[in-house]
């Protein structure tokens, strides 16, 4: 009996370790299928070095995408054209044009329809431009070269795939705008739920408020801070479309504000309500991780001895410098590291920047907060969703872009963990 | 500022039961219960806290019951008792550190020059640079030993550079710390030996100036030859600053204190010159304390 028990207990126990041993295995063998998958598809599009385009110098090129219309010597252009017309085009907002009648390169400028442009731009000159020889402009038409090292950036096959616009021609498709757009949304995020983030730790750690009532209250914010965090994301991403892109509707549409600031074209442009921007994609991605900035710097601060803080107020500091020169100080490296983790899960966030911008194509970088934007996850899903095979590619280039930024962060945050723990032993 | 002790118990001008002490002073000549009558070290000492009628509770629990104590000048005081019977909460009024803990309140007087600690127009912060503290187990700030000095004083005004490396060495010479630590001053204070810490914590509190010094069983954490260290600390520091410490170390109290309050179960059963006691306890619970026969 007993042995037949001890046998029993026994089989139990190895069975244990061979159980989570599997587990593992099958988890990491997952994990390595999956980026063998991706680095083997992106990597055919990222990998390729264009040796030509090192010898690209400072020499004048034909214009290529239709942006670069505005690097156009337009006044010389006319007088060797003998077409005086071609000198106003040196303030045409290129890019205003190319988003109003959808044009991606430079040769496309042969189809402007010059006189709607004159029309949308409320500029009438241009209406005479209709009967330019485009053709032969073209031919002569140059702009200034990149440099050397600019070039050899911009003509390496990943310098290309990062500083370029999306395309309908796949081997020239890239991610500038959207990861432009992810940088924007980020960096408005990061910027607003950092700050609001620690402040809300400390009142919620640091201020424990003496009146039944207010500790009531104070339990109810924790608890309910708490249960934020296990929120899915794509219900934040209604709450920002309602809340920070329509405003509720009660401050006029997003295509009639109640409030603006500058002109659309201006770095400074502001409107209420925000509309599809990247203002609203950012304020909308930081509550999704507000919760995880509150609660990891809720942890970090809670991992500071009280011994400390009490040192402290025994020397005569107030509740608010303790919290500046003895709590945040010792709390800090658990904070960003908190932050940082959380700030990659912003990055990496689809649904709720879907909600907000939708899947929209997109070729130019955001110039201020109210500019449409996409990001890097919207570029890739829409990439990965097309039929062309050749596009499954570029999508997996993007993954590894991705990849790349994500394991960034991380490593930021393990070198700041490092650092903090060996300068606090 | 201070009132000078009164010469005769019956004086005490603000003790709160007058007409019992010439029946008890009758009865047991040598010692008596009220706090103001230590007769021969209150002859020259002024009182520099005067507590009366202290009572404090967490919660709905009492933890002290009418404490009335005057605590002298240029003294040290050692609070004896079993756990529990209230010394670290009658310590942490003292400089108000029990408003940290929110269930905490207190009624009755502590006057110090004048002033009632317990009042709500009392400014905390300002108190407690008057009235420092050492915890029983040492905190060290992760900081360098300099800034671990520093912390107070930088608190309060902007100092100039030379005069806060003078005040950082006074305070260090003070609690017998500056030969060991005078090459690393930058150097993180978290690596020195348990008893240097609490040196080190008790420069700290003596950087910022302060009248009185109140310390929670400093020597608790420590070995036997640190512990030695501290104690000749406290008698050093005995000549400038008021002192009141805790401790369960009946021979502790004796070498240190110039007088000894015993507590028990919250209330203050007798205070004296350590001397008488430590030699005739008016009390039995005292004698049954000190003579190691409870608590
Ligand atoms: N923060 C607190 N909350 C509730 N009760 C407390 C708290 N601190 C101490 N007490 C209680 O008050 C009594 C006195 O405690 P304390 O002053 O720490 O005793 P001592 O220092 O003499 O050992 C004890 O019964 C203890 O349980
Ligand atoms: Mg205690």
């Amino acid at each position: 009996m007993t042995d037949r028990r001890r046998m029993i207990r026994t089989i139990k126990n190895r069975g244990f370790v061979v159980v989570c041993v599997a587990a593992t295995s099958v988890s990491i063998a997952a994990l390595a299928v999956l980026l063998f998958a991706v680095v083997k598809q992106g990597t055919k599009h990222l990998i390729g070095f264009d040796r030509a385009g090192v010898t690209a110098d400072r020499a004048p090129q034909p214009p290529d995408e239709f942006t670069d219309l505005a690097d156009v010597d337009w006044p010389a252009l006319a007088a060797s054209l003998e077409t005086p017309a071609l000198a106003t085009l040196t303030d045409m907002p290129w890019r205003r044009l190319g988003r109003a009648q959808s044009f991606e390169y430079a040769d496309e400028i042969i189809d402007v329809d010059w006189p709607a442009a004159a029309d949308t731009l409320a500029w009438p000159e241009l209406a005479t431009l209709g009967t330019v020889d485009w053709d032969r402009a073209l031919e002569v038409m140059t702009v200034p070269g990149f440099g050397r090292i600019a070039a050899t950036w911009r003509n390496s096959e990943i310098g290309q795939f990062v500083t370029s616009p999306p395309s309908r021609r796949p081997e020239r498709a890239g991610i500038g705008p959207s990861l432009a757009g992810t940088i924007w949304i980020c960096a408005v995020c990061g910027l607003v739920a950092l700050p609001l983030g620690v402040g809300t730790a400390i009142f919620l750690e640091e201020y424990r408020p003496k009146p039944r009532w207010a500790r009531a209250a104070h339990a109810f914010v924790q608890l309910n801070i708490s249960n934020l965090a296990g929120v899915p994301s794509i219900v934040y991403g209604i709450i920002g479309l309602t809340a920070f892109v329509q405003m509720f509707d009660v401050l006029g549409t997003p295509n009639d504000p109640w409030f603006t600031l500058g002109t659309p074209d201006a770095w400074y442009y502001l409107q209420v309500p925000f509309g599809r921007g990247v203002l609203a994609g950012g304020l909308t991605l930081m509550l999704v991780i507000l919760p995880i900035v509150i609660v990891s710097a809720q942890e970090a601060l809670r991992a500071v001895p009280d011994s400390l803080r009490q040192g402290s107020l025994a020397l005569g500091s107030t509740r608010w410098q303790t919290i500046r020169r003895m709590t945040l100080p010792s709390a800090i490296p658990g904070i960003m590291t908190g932050s940082i983790l959380a700030m990659s899960r912003a990055i990496g966030e689809a649904a709720p920047v879907l909600i907000i911008c939708g899947i929209v194509f997109i070729r130019f970088l955001p110039q201020n907060v109210m500019d449409e934007f996409t990001a890097l996850p919207l570029q890739i899903y829409d990439w990965a969703g097309r039929p062309q095979e050749d596009f499954h590619r570029v999508a997996a280039s993007g993954i590894l872009v991705l990849l790349a930024v994500l394991l960034t962060f991380n490593a930021i945050a393990i070198v700041i963990r490092q650092r903090f723990q060996k300068a606090m032993p | 500022m201070t009132n000078p002790a009164p010469a005769a118990p019956a004086d005490a001008p603000r003790t709160q039961r007058p007409r019992e002490q010439p029946v008890i002073e009758v009865m047991r000549p040598k010692t008596t219960t009220s706090p103001s009558a230590t007769p021969t070290a209150a002859d020259e000492a002024r009182v520099a806290v005067r507590i009366r009628g202290l009572n404090a509770w967490y919660g709905d629990f009492q933890a002290l019951q009418e404490i009335d104590l005057d605590i002298l000048h240029a003294r040290v005081t050692a609070l004896i008792g079993p756990s529990g019977c209230g010394k670290s909460t009658f310590l942490r009024w003292l400089n108000r550190m029990n408003d940290l803990v929110p269930t905490a309140r207190a009624t009755g007087t502590v006057d110090l020059h004048g002033r009632d600690l317990l009042s709500r127009a009392m400014d905390v912060v300002e108190l407690r640079q008057h009235v420092g503290m050492v915890f029983q187990k040492p905190n060290p700030f992760p900081k360098s030993i300099y800034d671990n000095i520093a912390f107070g004083p930088r608190l309060h005004r902007r100092i100039p550079r030379r005069e806060l490396d003078a005040l950082v060495e006074r305070s260090l010479r003070q609690a017998a710390l500056w030969d060991e630590v005078k090459d690393r001053l930058k150097r993180s204070a978290l690596g020195l030996s348990g008893g240097q810490q609490q040196r080190l914590c008790i420069a700290r509190a003596l950087a910022v100036e302060p009248e009185l010094i109140l310390m929670d069983e400093p020597c608790s954490a420590l070995d036997p030859k640190s512990t030695a260290r501290i104690e000749e600390l406290i008698r050093e520091l005995r000549q400038t600053y008021t002192i009141v410490i805790v401790t369960h170390n009946m021979q502790q109290a004796a070498r240190v204190s110039d007088v000894t309050a015993f507590f028990c179960e919250g209330r203050l059963v007798e205070s004296g010159l350590t001397d008488t006691i430590f030699t005739q306890p008016a009390h039995e619970e005292t004698e049954n304390y000190i003579s190691g026969r409870f608590g």
